[in-house]
């Protein structure tokens, strides 16, 4: 399974919380190969964020995780945090999707994405500045020298993700994780950092992991896409394919709802529901549940990624 | 008044930030007929809350007037408003904020009906438990649901809870602002399935905020684009979405997410 070529192999990974073990990510598994961009889409509570938070090693501390995360073949489960921190926000990094609380509100913004830099490079040659003036350039900021001075209160929602950007992008990264990164902002603003993200990630050749609820956008960042459901990936697939014929049940009633252009103004909505009833989630949970669910759960990726791919 | 509900005439709001002067609001007219889908869409900043706000008669403009049925509402002081507060209802975009979580389903939904000022537009003989029962079926609402409270709900749960609230005292208009952006995907077909039916069946006159061309479409017959406190573009939805008038629509068209491909 594990190619040399791999960036990023996850394998069975399991997120439990606190004494109960509510089990937040059940047995969830797949590859990333270096510049590879794969969007995650499901709703709230389904596990997508949990799933990048473990990848950066960022859970809290009443996680219990299994399961293997390799980075470049190394496994990175059990490793020192001072070892992941050397990777976090270097070889990978994230965008998490509200900018303001993102950034330091006493900070000048040149600072905290310098900050970023000489934590990985150092400042020994003085390059720092430099190298944020040239970043913020980059991600688009007009007059990089007078933003770099400016307090995160003086820029707008727009300018503010864009300087997330630049400091998630200021040390090369390999993979860069985007949670859910244009929620916040207006449409006219989403298009352009949407269209910025595409530039840069293609600039960097970096890989990119996309978390959103919106279809639309995720079909405009991945060529691949991961539904995810009740912690669980339900179906994997080119993202052409999957928003054209998606395979699982929950994906059909997915896509069908977020399709409101395909709908004549007043009649109904196609809902999950129609394609994936309420019962037949529970179904699917209890077996989870049940002693015999590691079997199940395998079994029952196969046939969804079977039923994806014919 | 011929076939007009709501009537806003020039209307601007100017708020004092500190030394700085925001013109929130410049110079807005329009008119609501009964029945009507009204669709307000703009960008952060762009001015629809604050118009909002001012047509419900939660806020007062700086200058201009708004009149609900042919009643001048501005000028009026808190006390004569009760005809707009029992005709006016409002959802909000946020269901986990905008209800009162130390409250029991049942009191947040009969909570209008208790309002001393909407009280007296009422019937006085308005069975709470009655209409607690009506509203709940008609969003959809298990009746066990309403001894329990708020976090016991998920997001599309609450924001029924909210629509069944605005509906308790039967008003003529029912405005939402950004009903459905706090929703996933998921439930945001159902929510929106919901309201088109309430108004249908109702005849609800409907004024529904939204940042989403798309949801407003849906929803409404007519939209009006905001941009920095003015409405630039008003006209049929049909219109606006096949055939928009100024640059501005074309650029919230031209920016809405399409599928790759697709």
């Amino acid at each position: 399974m594990i190619t040399p070529r791999s960036l990023l192999e996850v394998t069975d990974l399991t997120v439990e919380f606190g004494r109960r073990r509510t089990r937040a990510v059940n047995a969830v598994s797949f590859g990333l190969e270096p510049g590879e961009r794969l969007g995650i889409i499901g709703e709230s509570g389904s596990g997508k964020t949990v799933t990048a938070l473990a990848v950066m090693g960022l859970l809290a501390e009443n996680a219990h995780v299994t399961g293997s995360i390799r980075w470049r073949g190394e496994e990175l489960l059990g490793r020192p945090e001072r070892e992941l921190a050397r990777l976090r926000g270097n070889a990978m990094s994230m965008v998490f999707q509200e900018p303001m609380t993102a950034l330091d509100p006493t900070m000048r913004v040149g600072r905290q994405v310098a900050e970023a830099f000489v934590l990985h490079r150092g400042d020994a040659t003085g390059s720092a500045r430099a190298r944020t003036v040239e970043m913020l350039d980059a991600v688009g900021l007009p007059d990089a020298e007078r933003i770099a001075d400016a307090f995160p209160h003086q820029l707008s929602g727009g300018q503010r993700q864009r300087v997330i950007l630049a400091m998630a992008l200021v040390n090369g990264p390999d993979l860069v994780i985007c949670d859910e990164p244009t929620t916040a902002l207006d449409v006219t603003v989403q298009a352009k950092v949407l269209e910025l993200l595409d530039e840069v990630l293609t600039a960097e050749q970096a890989a990119c992991l996309f978390i959103s609820h919106d279809l639309a956008v995720v079909s405009q960042v991945s060529r691949q896409v991961m539904v995810m459901l009740d912690g669980e990936v339900v179906e994997r697939a080119p993202a052409d394919r999957l928003f054209s014929a998606p395979g699982h049940p929950y994906t059909q009633g997915l896509v069908a709802t977020a399709r409101l252009d395909l709908v004549p103004p007043g009649e109904r909505l196609p809902t999950v529901e129609d394609y994936y009833t309420q019962e037949s989630r529970a179904e699917s949970q209890a077996r989870l549940s049940s002693p015999e669910a590691d079997a199940g759960v395998g079994e029952r990726n196969e046939e969804h990624g079977q039923v994806g791919r014919s | 008044m011929s076939g007009e509900l709501l009537r806003a005439e020039n209307l601007t709001r100017v708020y004092a930030d500190g030394r700085r002067r925001v013109n929130a609001l410049q110079d807005v007219s329009l008119t609501v007929a009964p029945g009507q889908r009204l669709g307000i869409v703009g960008e952060s900043g762009s001015g629809k809350s604050t118009l909002i706000r001012l047509l419900a008669g939660l806020d007062r403009p700086t200058t201009g007037q708004v009149w609900f049925d042919g009643t001048e509402v501005t000028g009026r002081p808190e006390r004569e408003l009760g005809f707009l507060r029992a005709a006016v209802q409002l959802v909000f975009q946020d269901p986990w904020s905008s209800l009162n979580p130390r409250m029991r389903v049942a009191d947040i939904i009969t909570e209008p009906l208790r309002s001393k000022l909407v009280r007296r537009q009422l019937p006085a003989d308005v069975d709470h438990r009655a209409r607690l029962a009506e509203v709940m079926a008609e969003v959809d609402l298990p009746p066990e649901f309403a001894d329990r409270y708020p976090h016991e709900f998920s997001g599309g749960q609450r924001q029924r809870i909210a629509i069944a609230r605005a509906l308790a005292p039967r008003p003529d208009v029912l405005i939402a602002d950004e009903p459905v952006s706090a929703l996933d995907v998921s439930v945001r077909a159902q929510v929106m399935n919901l309201l088109n039916d309430l108004v249908a069946s109702r005849g609800l006159t409907l004024i529904v905020v939204s940042h989403d061309l798309m949801v407003v479409r849906h929803l409404c017959d007519t939209i009006a684009v905001m941009q920095s406190g003015r409405i630039v573009e008003h006209g049929s939805a049909e219109q606006v979405y096949d055939d928009p008038r100024t640059g501005y629509t074309k650029t919230l068209l031209a920016a809405i997410p399409r599928f790759a491909g697709g």
